[in-house]
């Protein structure tokens, strides 16, 4: 996408100007989206983003910039602007060639060349099938999101590497009305890949899940408040280690001391019956990449094995300010956030359990089978995340449907809580916000077991 | 500059028309910004930007197209005419979509000065770091610090002569501080924003930031019960976030509103009265028009109670049969939809001396407000940190509880509404105390 003797020009200048390093990100990103409201389209969206991210480091300081112009001149002058915070000149910078690295790739999910009018006729079809459920169905929302990212990187090493990440996501949630009451119930799928994804889809089985998830929490009572034991079913029950561990295991955190975690490598943080991953290079996923942002290979990371904490994720900033190994983590949601170390697909390894060893030796407390959101503080652990859906166990048997729970909790108690893993391992897709912006990320764990955790609901 | 953006906008306009359309207007946005941050007594991020993008709403055949792009050459800009026009073939017909207004010229140009060096700035994103350390030994590290300055420029143009400008142009800076003794953590942020430099609070980022990380840091949880709750007026922004869709005039078209069928009917409080006030004199942001064009008013949201409109757009409106209440957002990337500007909540009756005489937690801080609120159900749970407090005096610190309700039940349940407004840290968010009773917390 950029011409490479303009990419040699803007990074002998950053270099000239006393950079250790220099690296130019550019994206171009093309969007196309149809919403479904009414059982009619709401709208249909294209666009394409584009820009250029360029980032100096001097010593551990990062200066970054970015600019929507591919002009040699404008950036060079966004170069000057940056490099003018330290007023250096430094001469005799040898001459810079690229040699291209080409990363094993990570499959992708095939695009399927489908006309728009097919599309729109698919997810009415969905729409269809959400509402023939119930009575109770009273809308239906239906988004489908593809995304083409196209990406370049040179660096001051030499690097120069070309990336093309494919997405696809669907979004499907039922709404469920009964006089006053409503109730939503969501699913939201996302491959690293194209449209055979949606082919590839059951409709069924999403019309029945998302229309029964929302009368289940339509009809559901309010879930009673306390500690107590509680199940995590799997999948996107995964949020509660990207939440109460993954952040804090970022470097991101980790180098400035603001992470629970940032001096425990080594030691045992989690029981021993936990084991954890953070894998970019799984085919498909939507949290997979085959480069990072700052051009490295992706990698498996073994973040946690039997309770041990093994490794950080860790981007080229991270590690000069903290010597941990880069793990190919480097993410931005686009051109206009300087890369930091973040979570690919991160989740628990299966255990040997299943779900009803989990909950049989419970004994009362609560199931959460699908959760929500959450949200941590890595400088004191703190996390909190919603129940979507939830059922209330007596004696190892799944009770009655509640609603409105959320779990709160410190990582470094929730890790040490957690005493039996399941055998279900599944994952499911994510938009993670923090401090380079959203990015697709994987959640995923087997069912759990914390044996006490707080829950709020009603007191 | 505003007229080559102009001229791009109007490129754009004879683009769609030569594909087809029969009407369209078009958003561009334009920003630039600086940003630091301190790590140790140096700074350790400095970011400059500019950016610009421009999308384009067609009407063609009485069917809605978008599309947008960052490029503006060209060949993308009659990428961008060409896709919209073919965007809006697969839609259905939309009869209440339309472009209205004509021949109006409408420009809030803010001269924007900006006297302070890059130096200046340094000295001052370096002590957001440096004055929350020098506060107490035990503060561990200011993970998160930073001085921002943005200028924005949004441009309306449709093929009905209407053209609409507003820039601005503002400074904000946080801090925070993390305190570890060793064997507990706390930690706090907190923000200003500010129309100039000299304006912005540092001294209260840092005393806010400190003061109550320390508080929290020997703060424990109350026993799981029923509790007398305020939201300070920053946390009741928060939750009022979390529901303020039940305003939109789209939402309820959609039927993604549980206030769809309300208009007219009490919702709130005898004493309730909400107002969107696009120039409230103590706000930070002014509003003039919308993103339709449209000169904006104070709107009565909710009257003693009863619900009396909707933000509507042209678009809402007509599927009402109503007229615009001004309200039109749209951003360079996103469809016609509908947005507020400042709220204001009417002072109540009760003294607020009154309202805080009896023992009541003080919700000062919550985590959780994207995934713990459901807004069809009007349910939420949250994690939170605040005070246990009587008579307006902090009787002890608390955190790791949850706060759980239903934000529409508890319009409705509203035990007092204070007699004196107060403004939320952002001037974005006026409300008096607000006291609810039997609230569940869980500790």
């Amino acid at each position: 996408m950029l011409d490479q003797k303009i990419a040699q020009d803007v990074i002998f200048q950053g270099l000239s100007l006393g950079a250790d390093f220099c690296d130019i990100f550019i994206e171009k990103n093309f969007v196309d989206s149809i919403a479904i409201n009414s059982s009619k389209v709401k709208d249909i969206k294209s666009g394409v983003d584009f820009g250029i991210g360029i980032r100096l480091i001097f010593g551990t300081q990062s200066l970054y910039g970015y600019t929507n112009s591919a002009r040699k001149e404008d950036l060079l002058e966004l170069t000057k602007t940056l490099g003018a915070q330290y007023n250096k000149k430094i001469d005799n910078i040898p001459s810079l060639s690229f040699k291209t690295f080409n990363p094993t790739l990570i499959n992708a999910v095939s695009n399927l060349e489908k006309p728009t009018e097919y599309k729109v006729s698919k997810l009415l079809e969905l729409n269809d099938l959400t509402r023939k459920q119930s009575n109770l169905i009273e809308q239906v929302n239906i988004n489908l999101l593809q995304r083409r990212q196209e990406v370049e990187v040179f660096d001051s090493e030499g690097l120069h590497m070309n990336d093309i990440r494919p997405y696809c996501r669907i979004s499907s949630s039922a709404i469920a009305k009964d006089g006053t009451e409503q109730a939503s119930g969501s699913w939201n799928p996302g491959v690293r890949g194209g449209y055979q994804f949606v082919e590839d889809l059951d409709f069924n089985w999403i019309a029945d899940y998302t229309a029964k998830k929302a009368v289940t929490v339509l009809k559901a009572k309010p879930c009673p408040a306390g500690k107590m034991p509680v199940v995590i079913d799997n999948g996107f029950g995964g949020v509660i280690f990207h939440e109460a561990c993954g952040h804090s295991l970022e470097t991101t955190a980790v180098e400035k001391k603001a992470s629970v975690f940032w001096d425990k490598k080594g030691e045992m943080i989690a029981h021993e019956a936990l084991s954890a991953v953070d894998d970019g290079t799984i085919d498909n996923l939507w949290g997979s990449l085959s480069c990072d942002d700052e051009g490295m290979q992706t990698q498996k990371t073994q973040l946690i094995k039997n309770g041990k904490l093994e490794n950080f994720l860790c981007d080229r900033l991270g590690h000069i300010k903290t010597g941990h190994p880069r793990t190919g983590s480097a993410r931005r949601e686009s051109y206009k956030y300087a890369p930091a170390s973040r979570m690919r697909n991160t989740f628990i390894e299966a255990g040997p359990h299943s779900l009803e060893e989990l909950l049989s030796s419970m004994g009362d407390g609560l199931y959460a089978k699908s959760m929500g959101g959450g949200s941590v503080n890595p400088g004191t652990g703190e996390f909190n995340f919603s129940v979507e859906e939830g059922y209330m166990v007596k004696n190892g048997k799944i009770q009655e449907a509640v609603k409105g729970a959320t779990l709160i909790g410190r990582g470094e108690e929730i890790m040490k809580d957690i005493s039996m893993v399941g055998n279900n391992l599944d994952f499911a897709a994510g938009i993670c916000g923090s401090v380079s912006g959203g990015v697709p990320v994987t959640v995923g764990q087997p069912a759990v077991k914390v044996d006490q955790i707080l829950v709020g609901g009603n007191a | 500059m505003r007229q080559e953006v102009l001229d791009k906008m109007n490129d754009l306009i004879s683009y769609a028309k030569d594909a087809g359309a029969d009407e369209c207007d078009v958003i561009s946005s334009k920003g630039e910004s600086l940003s630091l941050s301190a790590q140790n007594g140096a700074i350790d991020k400095f970011n400059v930007a500019g950016s610009s993008s421009i999308g384009i709403r067609v009407i063609k055949d009485n069917k809605v197209g978008l599309s947008y792009t960052e490029s503006m050459d060209v060949d993308a800009l009659k990428f961008a005419a060409k896709k919209a026009v073919e965007n809006s073939v697969c839609v259905g017909e939309s009869p209440f979509e339309s472009i209205k207004l004509e021949n109006k010229q409408n420009l809030k140009e803010k001269k924007i000065n900006n006297p302070t060096s890059l130096e200046e700035k340094k000295e001052f994103t370096l002590a957001l770091e440096a004055d929350v350390k020098k506060r107490d030994s035990r503060i561990q590290t200011v993970p998160y610090n930073g001085l921002s300055e943005r200028t924005v420029e949004k441009y309306y143009l449709n093929s009905k002569n209407t053209h609409t400008f507003q820039n601005d142009h503002y400074y904000s800076c946080y801090t925070s501080a993390l305190i570890n003794d060793g064997k507990k953590s706390s930690m706090n942020y907190h923000s200003s924003i500010a129309k100039t430099f000299n304006d912005l609070d540092k001294n209260n980022c840092v005393d806010q930031s400190y003061q109550h990380a320390l508080n929290w840091l020997d703060a424990t949880s109350v026993e799981t019960g029923r509790y007398n709750v305020i939201f300070t007026p920053d946390s009741f922004e928060e939750l009022f976030g979390c529901f303020g869709g039940v305003f939109s005039g789209k939402a309820a078209m959609e039927k993604n509103n549980p206030f769809e069928e309300k208009v007219g009917k009490i919702v709130g409080h005898k004493e309730l009265i909400i107002t969107d006030s696009p120039r409230f004199k103590e706000a930070f942001s002014e509003y003039y028009f919308d993103d339709e064009g449209f000169d904006q008013e104070d709107l009565c949201l909710l009257d003693k109670g009863e619900l009396k409109t909707f933000y509507h757009n042209t678009k809402t409106a007509s599927f009402f049969n109503l007229n615009t209440t001004a309200r039109a957002a749209r951003g360079s990337k996103s469809a016609l939809g509908v947005s507020g500007t400042n709220i204001v909540i009417h002072s109540g009756s009760t003294e607020e001396s009154n309202l805080l005489k009896d023992k009541y937690i003080e919700i000062h801080s919550m985590q959780g407000l994207h995934s713990g609120a459901k807004f069809m159900s009007g349910d939420f749970s949250f994690a939170a940190s605040g005070y246990l407090k009587e008579n307006g005096q902090v009787l002890r610190p608390i955190k790791g509880i949850t706060v759980a309700g239903n934000f529409y039940n508890m319009l409705k349940n509203i035990a007092q509404i204070g007699n004196i407004q107060h403004g939320s840290t952002h001037r974005s968010f006026f409300t008096p105390l607000i006291k609810f009773s039997d609230m569940s917390v869980a500790g």
